[in-house]
Formats: C-alpha cells, sequence, structure tokens
C-alpha cells in the first residue's frame, strides 16, 4: 500500500517547490534553484539547511571555472517522503480514492 | 467555502506549483544536443581503438578517461541533469539490455578482429556503439522536452 503522509518540512511553499525541482533531477547546483525559484541566496540556504536537517536533500560541492559550486539533491529518504506528500495532496485534492 | 473546499483547493494549488517545478526541472535537464554529439563520437573511437589494438592499450585508456571527464565537465556546465538510472523496472531492463548490447559489441569485435583479421570490424563496432549512444541521447532528449512541456524538438 503506497504510504500517504503530510510532510510539514515540505509542506512550506518554497521547500515543496525545491523538492519538485529536484524530484527529476540527479543535482542541480544552487544558482539554477536560486534562479528557478526566484528567491535570494539567504532565503534558498534557509530552507535547503531545513531540508538537509530532515535528511531530505544532501550536498555535494564542486569547482567550476575556478570558482566554488554547491550542488543539492534529493536524498532516497526525501524522494519517498515527497512523494508520500504528493499522494496525500492528491488525495487531499479529491484525485484519488480517501480509501486505499 | 466549507474547510473541506478549502483544503482541497489548497492541495490543489500546491499540486499545480509542483507540477510547475516538476516541469522547470525536466526544462534544466534537457542535454544539448553537443552532448549526445560529443559522447556518441568518444564512445565510438573508443570502440574502434580497443577492436584495432590490444587490451590495456595506452590511446584507448585515455579514451575512456576522456568519457568519464567530458560527462562530468558536460555536468558542470549545464547545471541539472537527471536520474543517473531510470526510476521504472521497464527503464531499468531496458538500461540492463543496453549494456549487455555494448558488451556484447565491445568484445565481439575484439574477437572477430583476432580471430579474422578483418581491418574493417574494429570500424564498424565503433559506428554502431557510437550510433547506439547517439540514439539514446536523442530519445533522452525528446523525453525531457516532452515532459518539460516543450514537445520534441
Amino acid at each position: 500500500m503506497t504510504n500517504l503522509q503530510f510532510d510539514t518540512v515540505i509542506h512550506a511553499p518554497n521547500r515543496l517547490q525545491i523538492c519538485a525541482l529536484l524530484a527529476p533531477l540527479q543535482e542541480a547546483e544552487f544558482q539554477v534553484l536560486r534562479d528557478e525559484l526566484e528567491v535570494s541566496d539567504s532565503v534558498l540556504s534557509k530552507h535547503l539547511k531545513q531540508l538537509e536537517e530532515a535528511g531530505y536533500v544532501n550536498f555535494r560541492k564542486g569547482a567550476v571555472n575556478g570558482r566554488q559550486r554547491v550542488w543539492a539533491g534529493l536524498t532516497a529518504s526525501g524522494r519517498r517522503a515527497f512523494a508520500s506528500h504528493v499522494r496525500e495532496l492528491q488525495r487531499l485534492a479529491g484525485l484519488i480514492n480517501n480509501e486505499l | 467555502m466549507t474547510d473541506r473546499n478549502r483544503k482541497s483547493h489548497e492541495a490543489q494549488d500546491a499540486l499545480d506549483s509542483i507540477e510547475s517545478m516538476n516541469r522547470a526541472g525536466f526544462r534544466r535537464a534537457v542535454p544539448p544536443r553537443w552532448y549526445g554529439i560529443g559522447l556518441s563520437l568518444i564512445i565510438a573511437i573508443g570502440f574502434a581503438l580497443y577492436a584495432l589494438e590490444d587490451p590495456g592499450n595506452t590511446p584507448a585508456l585515455f579514451i575512456v578517461l576522456g568519457m568519464v571527464l567530458f560527462i562530468g565537465a558536460s555536468r558542470e556546465r549545464i547545471g541539472a541533469f537527471g536520474r543517473d538510472l531510470p526510476e521504472t523496472k521497464t527503464g531499468m531492463w531496458a538500461f540492463v539490455g543496453v549494456c549487455v548490447f555494448l558488451l556484447a559489441l565491445f568484445f565481439g569485435g575484439i574477437i572477430v578482429r583476432r580471430a579474422y583479421d578483418i581491418a574493417w570490424v574494429p570500424l564498424l563496432t565503433g559506428f554502431v556503439a557510437g550510433t547506439t549512444v547517439f540514439l539514446l541521447s536523442e530519445s533522452e532528449r525528446r523525453y525531457y522536452l516532452m515532459r518539460a512541456g516543450n514537445g520534441p524538438h
């Protein structure tokens, strides 16, 4: 049976968007996340840190053209939590049967 | 509006936001055409060199190293890339099938060249491998474009 779990960490609008953006990806650069979410560096960093503390996101650092860059990707538990949260949203929206 | 309807609307708004960001993710992950062309050329040359020369040949090893560096550098430049492995069972089996095919092609080319000393076999091996990789890359591009809502180009 598929888990349905409303996740308050994920549900905050910016963090929900971060997870949705990362879901089809292996990793994305910090700048990509910032540009797509249209938020400042500090706001994005704050939300990524909260997701990291929940164990949903991990980071990798790399150098591009001599400049340090940070890459973020969903962890396995992050993907499971996000998928479960989406299923719960679908149930709340009446898109799937309430009884599973 | 009842509480239930309000929650339903809020949930739908969240799902719409997820869909929009999901598409953005796929859009960002679309590999540029030069990536597929570059990768297929490197693999074609690598396959041909391995079949032409004995395994462990230094130039062929440089090709393998070049492929790893090319993939790594391309990913860093593109800024986002799709999942390394397929997520569905069908996709995984297709991936395994392609790997088996390429391995068979790789060793088959070496064996045939050594056994029959046919000069054009390594070139054919490289051509088939490179074409396979290019077609797979183009297929991936179309898939990501479709999921991004842009349709294949």
